[in-house]
């Protein structure tokens, strides 16, 4: 049977078989050009810089400012905990001046509340 | 490529070959390329029926499947339907850039690829062409099952997958696509060397 001689009688299959079999062999020329654009892709990825995966604690402490911010906060915390257990030491008169001396800084000394009631 | 490496990629999948090219692997890419090159170019040769178009068209959606080596996640669609789809959007493109329009009348014109067109094969061409024709002259989505699963020969699973259809969905478009495919076509038997006491 030839080529023609099947479609004697109309047969959509056979005309669909025979418009995949039209289609013709892609080049050689195609296939390296294919291979040489994967080649240059290639090599972009190799020439960018590699960036190393960063572990979080070292990113957390980046984020933080580093070494000059945390000796900050470790100088400042030294100091607050250094205040606040020498306090009698450093400021032996300020807890019973303050409670002596309260009435006088009272804000609401010359004000009757009970007028603001109701 | 050595013997081993192409014994190793013989059973690796599509997506695990893309990986390994994204870490450096040619010889990946290299079977990557000879397995889907020849269906990426089939499916561009029969949306677009110019071989120079469809050599471009293959080499820019490689191109694109390379450089999204990188970023590939082995959980995401399949190479193969990935790449489908690149290749149906870039044909759609390039046909709305070069305005083709063909019709059922056109069925008398040289098939714009020359080298099987001698001969008795005009005959066969003519209806080759005059199906091209009709197809174009389906519903889009007829077109593009009917195209995929009697040119590019994917299963209806496949189709399914990358129309985001059911199979039995797709087996009715198919159904449709053939029934409005044997009406026109039939419409047109003298042209395309049929004899009325044939049919």
């Amino acid at each position: 049977m030839t080529h023609s001689d099947k479609h004697t009688d109309f047969d959509l299959d056979a005309i669909l078989s025979d418009a995949r079999m039209a289609v013709p062999t892609p080049d050689d020329a195609l296939f390296r050009a294919i291979l040489s654009d994967a080649q240059s892709v290639l090599d972009d990825v190799m020439s960018e810089p590699v960036q190393a995966a960063i572990p979080w604690w070292r990113q957390l402490w980046a984020d933080l400012g580093g070494w000059p911010t945390v000796t900050g906060l470790a100088a400042a915390a030294v100091v607050g905990i250094w205040i606040g257990v020498s306090a009698d030491t450093l400021f032996p008169q300020s807890a019973t001046s303050f409670d002596a001396n309260s009435e006088l800084s009272d804000p609401f000394s010359g004000l009757d509340l009970a007028m603001l009631e109701g | 490529m050595s013997k081993d490496e192409i014994h190793s990629f013989d059973a690796a999948s599509d997506d695990a070959l893309l990986v390994l090219f994204a870490n450096g692997s040619q010889a990946a890419a290299q079977e990557l390329t000879r397995r889907l090159m020849p269906r990426v170019f089939a499916q561009a040769f029969h949306k677009l029926r110019n071989r120079a178009d469809a050599e471009d068209v293959t080499q820019e959606s490689f191109m694109k499947l390379w450089r999204i080596a990188k970023d590939w996640k082995q959980d995401q669609a399949k190479v193969s339907t990935w790449l489908y789809r690149v290749v149906e959007n870039a044909c759609i493109d390039r046909l709305r850039r070069k305005h083709v329009s063909s019709g059922l009348d056109d069925l008398g014109h040289e098939p714009s690829d020359p080298s099987p067109s001698v001969g008795e094969k005009m005959q066969d061409q003519s209806r080759v062409n005059a199906l091209y024709a009709a197809i174009d002259l389906l519903p889009e989505r007829q077109a593009i099952a009917v195209r995929m699963r009697h040119l590019d020969e994917k299963s209806n699973i496949e189709i399914a997958e990358i129309l985001n259809l059911s199979v039995d969905a797709v087996e009715s478009l198919i159904s449709r696509a053939k029934r409005s495919l044997t009406a026109q076509l039939q419409g047109h038997k003298n042209a395309l060397g049929y004899h009325d006491d044939t049919l």
